[in-house]
Parts: C-alpha cells; sequence; structure tokens
C-alpha cells in the first residue's frame, strides 16, 4: 500500500477520469498560488527578484517567506498578509472534485476514510538526532514509508533500534543498495542487508521462490526501495524532487563516498538487522 | 471476457516485469514483449505495435519521460499507462499532459490495472 495523492488514489480506483483529475489538478493549482507569484501579484516584489529567491531556495532548506524576508526582499508584514491570502482562497482537492460534480459527495467521504487510512502514520518513535536532522521531514517520511512496505513482509516488524551520526559499514557478504534522492538537494539513502533477508523479501515481494537466482533477488530488493522512495517523495508533498535509479554496490565497506555527512539507523527486524543510511553534503 | 489486449511491458528492473507480466496476464491479456529502457522500448514499439505500454518513469539509460516523448512522436494515438513508485502531482500532471492515457503508482494492485486497462479500452480513440 503506497502513499498516494487523492486524485491518484481515486483515478486507480475508477471513480475519477484522466481528464477529470487534470481539470481538477489544474484549479487546484490555480486555488493555491505558490507566496512567489502572491507576493508578485500584490507588487512586493518583480519576477526577476523572484527567480533569485526562488535559486536561492533550492541552495538552503528555507521556505520562500522566510528568505525573502533574510535577504530584505519583503518585511515580515508583507510575507504575513500572504500567508493570510494564501489560506484565504486555498481549497482542498475534495472541495474541487465536489465544486465540479466529479463525486458525490457520500462516495467522497467513503474514499477519504480509506485514503486516510492510508495515509495514516505509524506509531514511530522518533529519536531527537533524527528530529534535529536538517532532513528530518525527509528521514521521517521515508521511514514510515519503510514501515508501511515492510507490512507486506509477513514476520518482521520493523523498529529503529539505533541512531549513530556516523558512517555505515557493511559486514562481510551483506549488499549495498542506494538510490539518491533529490529533495532538490541530493540525499544518497540505502541499506546494508544480509542475502538471507533480502531472499526473503524478494520471494515475498514476487510471489515465488527466487532464492536461488542472485541477480534476481538483488534487482526485487532494489525495487523495493524504489518503491519506499517514490512513495516517500509523494508523502513529503515536495514537486522538485526527482529520483534517480537504484544502485547496487558491493566493493565499499567503509560507505562515505563523495558525501561529507551520514546517519545510520539499524533497523531491527527479529534476527534479521539491518542498516539504513542517510548520506548528504 | 474482454478482448484480450497486447501489452508492452518497459520497466529496468526484472522483478517489476515479472509482477506487471503475471498480474497482465491474469486479467486475461497479453505481454508482447518487455523492454528495460526507452531505447529498447521504441525498437519495440515499432515492431510489436502493442495496443497498450505500461511505462515506467525511472530508468538508467533512457528514461520514462523522454520513452513517452518518443513513442507519442512516433504515435500520436499511442496508449500508455505510465507505472511509477513517484507519485506527485506534478509527475502524474506533466506525464498525462504528454500524451499517457492512465497513471499508476507502485506497488501494483491488481484493481489498478484492471481500471487502467478498462479506461482506455473504453475511450473512443482507442484502436486495435
Amino acid at each position: 500500500m503506497a502513499n498516494k495523492f487523492l486524485g491518484q488514489f481515486l483515478l486507480e480506483k475508477g471513480l475519477l477520469s484522466t481528464k477529470q483529475l487534470l481539470h481538477a489538478i489544474e484549479l487546484q493549482k490555480e486555488a493555491n498560488p505558490p507566496l512567489g507569484q502572491l507576493a508578485i501579484r500584490e507588487g512586493f516584489i518583480n519576477e526577476p527578484t523572484a527567480v533569485v529567491i526562488n535559486m536561492a531556495q533550492q541552495r538552503s532548506d528555507q521556505r520562500f517567506g522566510d528568505l525573502a524576508i533574510s535577504m530584505g526582499h519583503m518585511t515580515e508584514q508583507q510575507v504575513s498578509l500572504l500567508f493570510h491570502a494564501q489560506k484565504e482562497c486555498r481549497k482542498l482537492f475534495g472541495e474541487i472534485l465536489l465544486e465540479q460534480r466529479y463525486i458525490e459527495q457520500e462516495v467522497l467521504t467513503l474514499q477519504l476514510a480509506s485514503h486516510a487510512e492510508l495515509k495514516q502514520v505509524s506509531m514511530l518513535n522518533i529519536d531527537t538526532t533524527i528530529k534535529n536532522h536538517r532532513y528530518s521531514n525527509q528521514i521521517t517520511d521515508i521511514l514510515e514509508a519503510i514501515i508501511k512496505n515492510f507490512t507486506r513482509i509477513p514476520k518482521i516488524q520493523l523498529k529503529v533500534a539505533q541512531v549513530n551520526p556516523q558512517k555505515a559499514v557493511r559486514p562481510y557478504g551483506h549488499f549495498i543498495i542506494s538510490q539518491t534522492m533529490h529533495v532538490p538537494n541530493p540525499i544518497k539513502v540505502g541499506w546494508i542487508m544480509s542475502p538471507k533477508l533480502m531472499k526473503k523479501i524478494a520471494n515475498e515481494f514476487l510471489g515465488i521462490d527466487v532464492s536461488h537466482q542472485q541477480p534476481v533477488y538483488v534487482d526485487a530488493v532494489s525495487e523495493f526501495l524504489n518503491i519506499i522512495l517514490g512513495n516517500a517523495l509523494v508523502s513529503n508533498g515536495e514537486e522538485q524532487t526527482r529520483l534517480d535509479p537504484p544502485i547496487v554496490e558491493l566493493e565499499k565497506d567503509d560507505y562515505q563516498g563523495l558525501y561529507t555527512q551520514a546517519l545510520t539507523l539499524t533497523m531491527s527486524a527479529p534476527q534479521q538487522d539491518f542498516t539504513l543510511f542517510f548520506i548528504h553534503d | 471476457m474482454e478482448t484480450a489486449l497486447r501489452i508492452l511491458v518497459v520497466d529496468d528492473s526484472l522483478s517489476m516485469r515479472i509482477i506487471a507480466t503475471t498480474l497482465v496476464t491474469s486479467l486475461g491479456h497479453e505481454v508482447v514483449g518487455d523492454a528495460e529502457d526507452g531505447k529498447v522500448a521504441l525498437k519495440k514499439y515499432r515492431e510489436l505495435s502493442p495496443d497498450i505500454v505500461m511505462l515506467d518513469l525511472v530508468m538508467p539509460r533512457f528514461e520514462g519521460k523522454k520513452t513517452l516523448k518518443k513513442i507519442i512522436e512516433i504515435d500520436p494515438h499511442a496508449n500508455i499507462i505510465i507505472c511509477s513508485s513517484l507519485g506527485s502531482m506534478g509527475d502524474i500532471e506533466f506525464c498525462l499532459r504528454e500524451g499517457a492515457k492512465f497513471y499508476l503508482q507502485k506497488p501494483y494492485e491488481i484493481e489498478g490495472i484492471r481500471n487502467a486497462l478498462s479506461s482506455i479500452t473504453s475511450l473512443s480513440t482507442f484502436q486495435k
């Protein structure tokens, strides 16, 4: 079960057509203009300034409004006015569907309940190291997506057993599978896993026994990571995101690569721990 | 049962090609070919003229969005279902505007595939 944007959820259920979905997305965007667009409309900044702030935003984790203030392009009062205006015109996706009569209220209520169930967060006990991390939101979303997707694998109930702000080390014979998420800054996310656990995941994921076919079980576990990270990006809701394909690395014992900072989590499953790592600049 | 559709599955992951083939076959349709990247997909699209293409987005050599554009260039009526782990509003909107007929978010669910296929076959533009 994946985290899904409501429109996508209803499309797959056959309750919305692609034409209706595209129209609703267009209306949603009109009803939720970005802060920069509103600032231009109100005459607080001009278009080139908005571009400069957007570019600065890509290099930092700050929001548009905070950056505009710190760069001296807008006052706190102006940003607060814009937030208020943004809130006033905001419409929920479901509201748009009802307004357009794309779905009946009764059907939407039912579907919203089932969609909320899909999005329900697990009872993750987030460590303070993660809470205070620069990429706390992304790491939490990834952990949620991992735990949710691992419910497909019987007899594995995951929890975060250890958190270390340090390099990841590969035990002999274990595989490293990683993937770079661009949020938009790159974060390399990966896991270090024993072949035994990988076989178990692959067999459940594919529904057939592929324990004796290493390329197939490695591929299945890579794709499992790809699905988890793709789902985590949906939860994050950022539009300027993308995902590189997964890579399998066997030769590196000290997994530091070109990145300077790492966070390592030991994910605990009965007798089948694995290491999850996040590496970023 | 509806008429069996001839489907081309494009995904760099062998596992996902296995899963897609199993599910599509269980719905009574036929996977006429598969491809691990966009380049092979274009070649097979020309050779096989499938009714439907199930196309992954994140692929290492010739990725999905580029493949989508190329197939639509060859055949503006191509019936393409995007199959991706990505599900942001931006990705979905981009692909549908570029001519994809449906968007499925991985992991696959049989209901989603069934609805995607029947949504395409019910379109007036569907031609076999």
